[in-house]
C-alpha cells in the first residue's frame, strides 16, 4: 500500500492498461469518501423511513407490510448508499437472520455492497475472455437482535488514505429503525423509526464537521428538520440574519420556513423573550416558593436553587382541609356519615411530604380508614453568600 | 402570576400519582419531585378494597411531569387522571380493570373486553426491601382479555399495583 495519495497521469502514445483507468476512477471516489468521512458525519441524508401498513389475514391475525422509502445514506467509510425507489422489507429475509418473537423490537440496518455487473458479451479481452465492465453500487437490508444497534458507533473507520469500503467483508451498518415480528404468521407486525422504551438508539442523520459556517445570503438558519417535513411536530430553528439591523432569533419554524421568534437578541444586545425568565440565584438572597402538594411528593426547591448550593432550607406545611372523596367502603346506611381529621402533616429531611387524613365513620365506633391528603407548603431557601 | 398544576405521572402508562400546585416558575422535572423516590400509599380511592399500609416507591426514571393550568378536581383525586401520550392534556379515567390477582411469582390481569390495540401496562410490587420494588413494564395485545406476568418471587402479603393505560388503577395483595 502506498504511503501517500497517488493519482494516475497519462502521456501521449501510452498503452493504457485497465488498472490505470480503474485508478483514475478510484482517485475521485477516494477523495469524495474522505470528504464524506472527515467533513461530515455518517448517517441518513434523505428519506429511508420505515412505513408500516397494518392488515389482517383471513384468520384475523394482524400483520404489517413494511416499506422502506427511497433515499440516500452515507456510511462511516464515506460510501454513498442509494435506495433508488421504495422497497418492501422481505419477511423471509428477517426469518433467515433472526429468531423473531412477539412484542420485541428488532433493529433494521442498511449497508452498501459492490456487486459486479454481468460480463459484457460484446467486448472481448486479449484472450477472447470477457469480464464485467461495471460495478453496481448495491445495498442490503439486514436485521439484528435487540441490542445489536447499540454498538454501531464502534464500527471501525478506514485510514486516512483509504477510499470507501466495498461492503464485502464487514459492511458498515446504518440503522433504519425497528420492526416487530408476528411469529404466528411469520410476517412483520409493526415498524417504527425509534422505540425509546426499548432502545436508546435511533437512526442517525448526516452532520457537518466545520469550524466555520458562512452564509452568503445574509441569513443563516439551524433547524431540527427540513422545512415542511411531515414527521416533525415542532420544527425549532435558530436564525441569525442581517435584517432589522442584525438579530438572532429562536423559535418554531412556520410553514414558509421563517422563524416565529420567542427569543430575539439584537445587534445592540437588547434581549426580548416571549416566555418566563429564570435567572441564577444571587448569593446571600432568600428564595421562597409556596403551593399545594400531595402526600408522597418531594417538595421542589424554589426556582434557581439546587441541592448543590449551600442553602438553608426551611419548610412549613399545614394540612389542607378540602372536600376529599369519601371512602368507597363500607357503604353507608341511613344515619351514618364520614368525617375526617388530619392524622399527620410533616416534611422529612429529604423534603418528602407525609400528609394523611383519617376517615371516621359516624356514629363513632365504626371503622377508621387512612388516606393520603394535601398540604399547603411554603419552602424558604436562604442561599449562602459567596465566600462563606 | 397564575398558579400551575404539575401532574406527576407514570411514564409508561400516563397514570397520575400525585399533583403539585404552585405559582408559575421553572418547569418541573421528575427528579425535582421524586428524588430519591415518589412515595405512593393509601391506594384505596379507585378499587373496591382498602389498602392502607401499601407504599410503592417510584424512582424518577419511571416518572414524568406535565404542567398545565389548575384542574381543581384533580387536586383531591389525582389518581383518577391520566396524561395523554403527547403530554398535552389530562383525562379522567373511568374504565375499571375487571380483576387483578397476584401470587408469589405471577400477576394475573383481566379486562372486561379487549383493548383493540397494544396497550402499555405498569406493574409495581412491594418486596422485602421497601426501596427496591419489583417493577414490570409489559405491553398487552389488543385481542386478548386475560394476561399473566411473571414477577418476584414476592413475599407473602406483598402489594401489587397494576396500571393499564386508559384504565383506573387496581391493587391486589399476595396471599
Amino acid at each position: 500500500m502506498s504511503d501517500t495519495i497517488v493519482r494516475p497521469t497519462f502521456y501521449e502514445g501510452e498503452i493504457l492498461p485497465a488498472s490505470d483507468l480503474i485508478a483514475a476512477v478510484d482517485s475521485g471516489r477516494g477523495q469524495m469518501a474522505r470528504h464524506e468521512r472527515y467533513l461530515h458525519s455518517w448517517g441518513i441524508a434523505s428519506g429511508l423511513e420505515l412505513v408500516p401498513k397494518s392488515a389482517t389475514d383471513a384468520k384475523n391475525n394482524k400483520y404489517a407490510s413494511v416499506q422502506l422509502t427511497a433515499g440516500i445514506a452515507v456510511d462511516g467509510t464515506g460510501r454513498e448508499i442509494v435506495v433508488p425507489e421504495d422497497v418492501a422489507l422481505n419477511p423471509s429475509d428477517f426469518a433467515s437472520m433472526v429468531n423473531g418473537k412477539k412484542d420485541i423490537w428488532y433493529p433494521v440496518f442498511l449497508s452498501g455492497r459492490d456487486e459486479s455487473a454481468v460480463a459484457s458479451s460484446m467486448l472481448t479481452g486479449a484472450c477472447s475472455s470477457s469480464l464485467p465492465t461495471q460495478i453496481k453500487e448495491n445495498y442490503d437490508i439486514s436485521y439484528g437482535t435487540p441490542g445489536s444497534e447499540l454498538s454501531l458507533d464502534e464500527q471501525t473507520a478506514p485510514g486516512f488514505l483509504d477510499g470507501p469500503a466495498d461492503g464485502a467483508a464487514s459492511p458498515w451498518l446504518v440503522l433504519l429503525g425497528f420492526v416487530e415480528w408476528n411469529p404466528d404468521v411469520s410476517l412483520f407486525f409493526d415498524a417504527k423509526g425509534s422505540v425509546p422504551d426499548s432502545s436508546p438508539v435511533s437512526p442517525r442523520y448526516v452532520g457537518v464537521n466545520a469550524a466555520e459556517v458562512v452564509s452568503g445570503s445574509g441569513t443563516l438558519q439551524l433547524s431540527t428538520h427540513p422545512q415542511g417535513s411531515p414527521d416533525a411536530k415542532n420544527i425549532m430553528a435558530l436564525e441569525i440574519h442581517e435584517t432589522s439591523d442584525g438579530e438572532m432569533v429562536f423559535g418554531k419554524q412556520n410553514a414558509q420556513g421563517a422563524v416565529t421568534p420567542v427569543l430575539t437578541v439584537t445587534a445592540k444586545g437588547d434581549l426580548t423573550i416571549a416566555g418566563k425568565f429564570s435567572s441564577a440565584v444571587k448569593p446571600g438572597s432568600v428564595q421562597v416558593q409556596s403551593g399545594i402538594a400531595s402526600d408522597g411528593i418531594v417538595l421542589p426547591l424554589p426556582p434557581g436553587v439546587t441541592s448543590a448550593m449551600q442553602a438553608d432550607i426551611h419548610v412549613h406545611v399545614t394540612p389542607r382541609m378540602v372536600d376529599y372523596p369519601q371512602p368507597p367502603l363500607p357503604v353507608l346506611v341511613a344515619g351514618e356519615s364520614w368525617i375526617f381529621i388530619p392524622l399527620e402533616c410533616y416534611v422529612d429531611p429529604t423534603r418528602l411530604v407525609h400528609c394523611r387524613i383519617r376517615w371516621i365513620k359516624m356514629p363513632a365506633g365504626g371503622p377508621m380508614l387512612e388516606a393520603p391528603a394535601l398540604c399547603d407548603f411554603t419552602i424558604v431557601a436562604a442561599v449562602a453568600a459567596s465566600g462563606g | 402570576m397564575s398558579a400551575q398544576m404539575s401532574f406527576v405521572f407514570v411514564k409508561q402508562t400516563g397514570h397520575v400519582l400525585a399533583v403539585l400546585t404552585q405559582a408559575a416558575g421553572a418547569e418541573l422535572q421528575a427528579t425535582d419531585v421524586a428524588t430519591p423516590a415518589l412515595s405512593v400509599r393509601g391506594f384505596w380511592d379507585a378499587g373496591t378494597q382498602a389498602f392502607e399500609d401499601s407504599i410503592f416507591k417510584l424512582t424518577p426514571d419511571l416518572l414524568d411531569v406535565y404542567t398545565q393550568d389548575v384542574l381543581s378536581p384533580a387536586e383531591t383525586s389525582p389518581r383518577t387522571y391520566s396524561v395523554d401520550k403527547e403530554k398535552k392534556s389530562v383525562m379522567l379515567l373511568s374504565s375499571p380493570v375487571k380483576a387483578l390477582t397476584a401470587t408469589s411469582q405471577n400477576v394475573h390481569l383481566e379486562l372486561a373486553i379487549a383493548t383493540g390495540s397494544k396497550t402499555k401496562v405498569f406493574v409495581i410490587c412491594t418486596t422485602a426491601d421497601p426501596d427496591n420494588p419489583d417493577v414490570r413494564q409489559p405491553e398487552i395485545s389488543g385481542t386478548e382479555t386475560k394476561f399473566d406476568f411473571a414477577v418476584g418471587p414476592l413475599p407473602s402479603q406483598s402489594y401489587v399495583l397494576a396500571l393499564v393505560a386508559g384504565y383506573l388503577p387496581i391493587l391486589a395483595q399476595v396471599p
